[in-house]
């Protein structure tokens, strides 16, 4: 009985640890695909197009979601992404600047790291092929951050909300020029 | 190597029971239920804003993002208003201290399993349906519950135990696939690494210690590596050869203290640099759980107890 256990056990670990593989095969090819070939169009390796299948089917991908397993392991990779930065003008009626804030408020630094990881969306409006649909759930979120931010000041008028791509100098560059540009990608008033 | 003698080897890998290893279990409930707990604490005064009915993106927003049908935080915030009239400021705060209370049973092992799965539920509940509000740890977060579903871990310091004393079964293959995760884990996030041209010439590490949202606390001036740009770039390929190698080096027995130590640092570095304090744990208590039992003097002196 124990023995015919044991072989199960196997079977299931065997299963497991297999499914683990091709779960990291799919994200490698998926990061690193999305990170070189920005064309959409280009063909896709057998090797990760199998592996996207068996991911995405059913009733795995669920199981994988309900279990948190659904992840890839490459952080920070291929590329370390970048970064955006947020500023909120807290203007009065007559124009004249109340306060600059770069968050809403909260009072924890875990919750500053978790608002911040918001920011990686941002990244879908600097692609030609931006959705609507991506563009305002963008539009909505700083019009909340705004709004939340708006309330706190009661002779605030307007909250003039710009977003800003952080571009900090390479490496190999840093000693010519070692200054931070930020690129403007949006700016609203709310 | 004869099938017979394949087929020994893995029966041995997996079955062959080491009672030192059991502790790397116990140490696994009792500090994911520690971390599930400070975790969610810090953020307690901001759950609102980040997750609750008043939250930057509001609930209906974030429910068209939402892939797979979860019992969602405000789905069950909406039946304990419509059903049991209960207010959603009420639910809310009795599903804190729901969360609070589950983890305080897992550190016990108080029903560790049960208390674990519905830590699970209430945990995918907020994060799946917050989703522009979660980031890695929260996975790991959720893959540590799962384990501690699946895997056996109340045979000491448990208060189950102290109640029910169930039988002892070995947490061999429960460990086995641990380590195994954990080193295709490395290999994985190595792999994905080196992929990356800029990894491989240093603008990868440049750009992650100079990002805006990190290194706040201590603020370290990395401008002088510049004039040393070898240095940063042998720093990215530590951390690649690392990651990458760590499959073999920690099964090796004269590199795996090493490995072990050297996986340590780097997530210490995290830690420091990037202030990913919570990130950080979570990725040593996986370390530590998968081969803390290497630093046991008595590794070699395997004690029977029954295997499963």
């Amino acid at each position: 009985m124990s023995r015919i256990r044991n072989l199960f056990g196997l079977v299931l670990i065997g299963i497991f640890t297999t499914i683990l593989f091709i779960i990291n095969v799919f994200f490698s090819f998926d990061s690193y695909t999305t990170f070189y070939n920005d064309n959409k169009d280009v063909k896709k390796h057998l090797v990760h197009t199998l592996s996207e299948n068996i991911y995405y089917s059913e009733p795995l991908n669920s199981l994988l979601n309900y279990t948190g397993f659904e992840t890839g392991y490459g952080f920070f990779a291929p590329n370390v992404s970048s970064d955006f930065v947020l500023v909120f003008d807290v203007t009065s009626a007559t124009d004249s600047l109340i306060i600059r804030r770069h968050f809403p408020t909260l009072r924890n630094k875990e919750s500053i790291i978790r608002f911040s990881t918001f920011f990686g969306s941002f990244l879908e409006l600097l692609e030609d092929s931006t959705s609507n649909f991506d563009k305002n759930y963008t539009q909505i979120f700083l019009k909340q951050c705004a709004l939340d931010i708006k309330k706190e000041y009661p002779e605030a008028s307007v909250v003039k909300t710009k977003l800003y791509l952080y571009d900090f100098p390479t490496l190999k560059n840093y000693k010519e020029n070692s200054e931070v540009v930020y690129f403007k990608i949006s700016e609203y008033e709310f | 190597m004869n099938f017979k003698s394949l087929k020994n080897a893995i029966y041995h890998f997996f079955y062959h029971p080491q009672k030192e290893q059991e502790i790397s279990l116990v140490f696994f409930r009792i500090a994911i239920g520690i971390f599930c707990l400070i975790h969610f604490i810090s953020i307690w005064s901001d759950f609102e804003i980040l997750f609750g009915k008043g939250s930057i993106i509001p609930w209906d927003i974030k429910s068209l993002l939402l892939s797979t049908n979860f019992i969602t935080l405000s789905e069950i915030c909406d039946f304990c208003e419509t059903c049991l009239s209960i207010s959603i400021s009420q639910t809310l705060l009795i599903f804190k201290i729901s969360f609070v209370i589950l983890c305080t049973f897992i550190v016990f092992g108080f029903f560790t399993r049960i208390s674990a799965l519905l830590l699970l539920i209430l945990q995918l509940s907020y994060i799946k349906e917050g989703i522009g509000f979660v980031y890695g740890v929260d996975n790991f977060t959720s893959m540590s519950l799962t384990y501690l579903v699946l895997f056996p871990n109340n045979n000491k310091l448990s208060l189950q135990h102290f109640f029910t004393r169930g039988k002892k079964i070995s947490k061999q293959a429960y460990l086995r696939v641990f380590q195994l995760h954990v080193s295709m884990l490395y290999f994985f996030s190595g792999f994905d690494k080196v992929l990356g041209f800029n990894w491989r010439n240093g603008e990868a590490i440049w750009k992650a210690i100079h990002l805006p949202h990190f290194n706040h606390d201590f603020q370290f001036n990395f401008s002088w590596l510049a004039d040393y740009p070898w240095l940063v770039v042998a720093t990215g390929w530590t951390a690649v050869i690392i990651e990458i190698a760590y499959p073999l080096f920690i099964w090796l027995s004269f590199s795996r203290k090493a490995w072990l130590l050297l996986t340590i640092t780097l997530h210490l570095g995290i830690a420091l640099v990037f202030n990913l304090y919570f990130f950080s744990t979570m990725m040593l208590i996986w370390n530590l759980t998968a081969f803390m039992h290497i630093f046991n003097k008595k590794q070699h002196s395997q004690q029977k107890i029954k295997p499963s």
